[in-house]
């Protein structure tokens, strides 16, 4: 599972011997940053039983002088995250960002990223909730800084500018207050921390798993879906795997964008793994589908 | 939900047990028209020859926390931080405490925590669970696998002298805001540091069942039962007199608010499973 060997290829940024490179997942418009981490038992969201590295991503959307970020890494990739998105944004853009969850994976990066790009508007899922968070997001670290977070409800869309904008959705699966987001134009559907059950073997952010590479298989996605979502152990209400079933069947999904582990590239690869999860969500202990 | 309030300010600590003291302050939010309270307190021990603060108080309490620790410890180190999760509502003060008290290390369960606070892992002590952590005069801290949580990794705390149990999200329920007149601004601190026997009113089940939707998003797909059992066992085990919610008035009644709490989780997971 070295990923990063799919039909777009070429349109990375292949520079052997470079320090961390951002990954262009569809030309001029989509991309994914961030760096890997060494899988261990001190991580929370993963089962110890597999070694390798884990990808932790932040994305991209660009169109024409736009950018908006979903999620912005850890801080311990604070380095490469700046140094990436410094390949892809001009010093005149102030990129947007939305965050699918307030926990420290997705916003660990935001005062830094503010700092060198400056961000004006933070977006968050849902109605202001105190219990979630999202107002304190820009209070975390050392330095306080204020944005102005907006909320984006449920089914509505998030402008990107000229022209574009995706859509922001509440998926049943969640731990924490949690959104997803489908960007039509790039038929991509960014999941926070589901779809979290993949990972390289090398050391390198080369986070783009296609159909040809997946030698993931039903444990797989069942141990670190369980380690993420420890309440799957009990019996869960099967109105879950349904809901999640006509949220898929809504959109027209060609690449899955996770927050933690690897970008699941074409239709084909995003079936099985929905189905994979359904599986889990339905409490199946062994192979399946 | 909508907070249209600000925050109020958040009342002087309480001291619920010899050196075992309550700070932080209460969101306000506002539910059918009602305003209600919901805590993030974080808790301080003091023993004679060291000190915990178990969880770290709301980003936006931060002054507030900053100045009560000031007081209490009184040109005392702090020496252990302990949150229950890295969630922002219990953990999110960690950079600055870090920065604040310059011995203070983070101790116990440090899932996650090398990744968000990278430059701080020489000061991060792995702490195994139920290995008593000795704080002097007495006072010891044990770290419990927590039964009602979110994040997997969620500790809870037991502090075996005075025998209070630091839950973390378990046991949350919300509590109304003061005596006086809603919204007054400077609003005295009314039945925020109350414990729940001497609340005006018993808490009941639909004190927790919004803080439990909210907070606890399994609570409407999973039967709460199996967990009942785990947190039972752990109760019968420690007998503890107090029980130390993050978000709810601190329990001097274990058994009745467990009884309240699991009511609520049956009616949050009944409402979903019945609803079309
Ligand atoms: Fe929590
Ligand atoms: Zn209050």
């Amino acid at each position: 599972m070295t990923g990063a060997t799919g039909r777009r290829r070429g349109g990375r940024f292949t520079d052997a011997g470079r320090g961390s490179q951002p990954v262009e997942l569809v030309p001029g418009s989509l991309y994914a940053f961030g760096g890997t981490v060494t899988m261990d038992s001190r991580i929370s969201w993963i089962s110890p039983a597999d070694s390798g590295y884990q990808p932790l991503n932040g994305y991209l959307i660009k169109e024409g002088s736009n950018a908006l970020l979903i999620d912005t890494g850890v801080a311990l990739h604070r380095k490469d995250v700046l140094e990436q998105l410094s390949m892809l944004i001009d010093d005149q853009t102030k990129p947007r960002v939305l965050f699918t969850r307030a926990e420290l994976d997705a916003t660990g990066n935001l005062i830094a990223i503010a700092a060198r790009f400056g961000v004006e508007v933070v977006n968050a899922g849902g109605n202001v909730n105190p219990f979630d968070a999202f107002e304190e997001v820009g209070q975390v670290g050392r330095i306080a800084a204020s944005f102005r977070v907006e909320r984006v409800a449920s089914g509505e869309s998030l402008s990107i500018g000229d022209g574009r904008a995706i859509e922001v959705i509440r998926p049943p699966l969640r731990m924490l207050n949690t959104t997803w987001a489908y960007d039509p134009r790039t038929k991509t559907l960014f999941t926070s921390d589901s779809f979290g059950h993949t990972f390289l073997e090398q050391d390198r952010y080369a986070p783009v798993l296609t159909a040809e590479r997946d030698a993931t298989d039903y444990a797989q996605v069942r141990r670190h879906t369980c380690a993420r979502y420890w309440w799957l152990q009990h019996a869960v209400s099967p109105r879950l795997a349904t809901e999640m079933t006509k949220l898929y069947d809504r959109y027209d999904i060609e690449r899955i964008a996770p927050t933690h582990g690897c970008v699941l590239e074409g239709a084909e690869l995003v079936r099985k793994h929905q189905r994979w999860l359904n599986a889990v969500l339905h409490g199946e202990t062994g192979e399946s589908g | 939900m909508s907070m249209t309030h600000p925050l109020p300010d958040p009342p002087p600590p309480r001291e619920i047990a010899p050196n075992v003291f309550w700070l932080g302050g209460c969101l306000q939010d506002t539910l059918r028209g009602v305003a209600i309270h919901n805590h993030v307190a974080p808790f301080l021990i003091i023993g004679d020859d060291a000190s915990v603060l178990v969880d770290t108080g709301f980003p936006s309490h931060w002054q507030a926390v900053s100045e009560q620790l000031d007081s209490l410890l009184d040109g005392r180190q702090l020496n252990w931080l302990i949150p229950t999760h890295s969630e922002l509502p219990h953990a999110g003060n960690l950079g600055r405490l870090l920065e604040k008290f310059e011995e203070a290390r983070l101790v116990g369960d440090l899932a996650d925590y090398h990744l968000y606070y990278p430059e701080s892992t020489d000061r991060f002590v792995a702490w195994p669970k139920e290995r008593p952590l000795k704080l002097g005069g007495g006072y010891e801290v044990l770290l419990l696998p927590a039964p009602i949580r979110d994040l997997s990794r969620t500790q809870w705390l037991y502090e075996a002298s005075q025998k209070v149990l630091f839950v973390g999200d378990g046991f949350a329920y919300t509590h109304a805001p003061a005596d006086g007149p809603l919204g007054e601004p400077g609003h005295s601190p009314g039945q925020c540091r109350l414990l729940s026997s001497e609340l005006p009113k018993r808490p009941t089940p639909a004190d927790a069942v919004l803080v439990t939707q909210n907070a606890l998003a399994w609570a409407q797909l999973v039967d709460a039962e199996a967990i009942r059992d785990e947190v039972r066992r752990l109760m019968e085990r420690y007998e503890p007199k107090l029980v130390a919610p993050g978000h709810g008035n601190v329990i001097d009644e274990p058994h009745d608010l467990e009884q309240v709490i699991f009511d609520a989780f049956r009616i949050v997971f009944e409402e979903y499973a019945g609803a079309t």
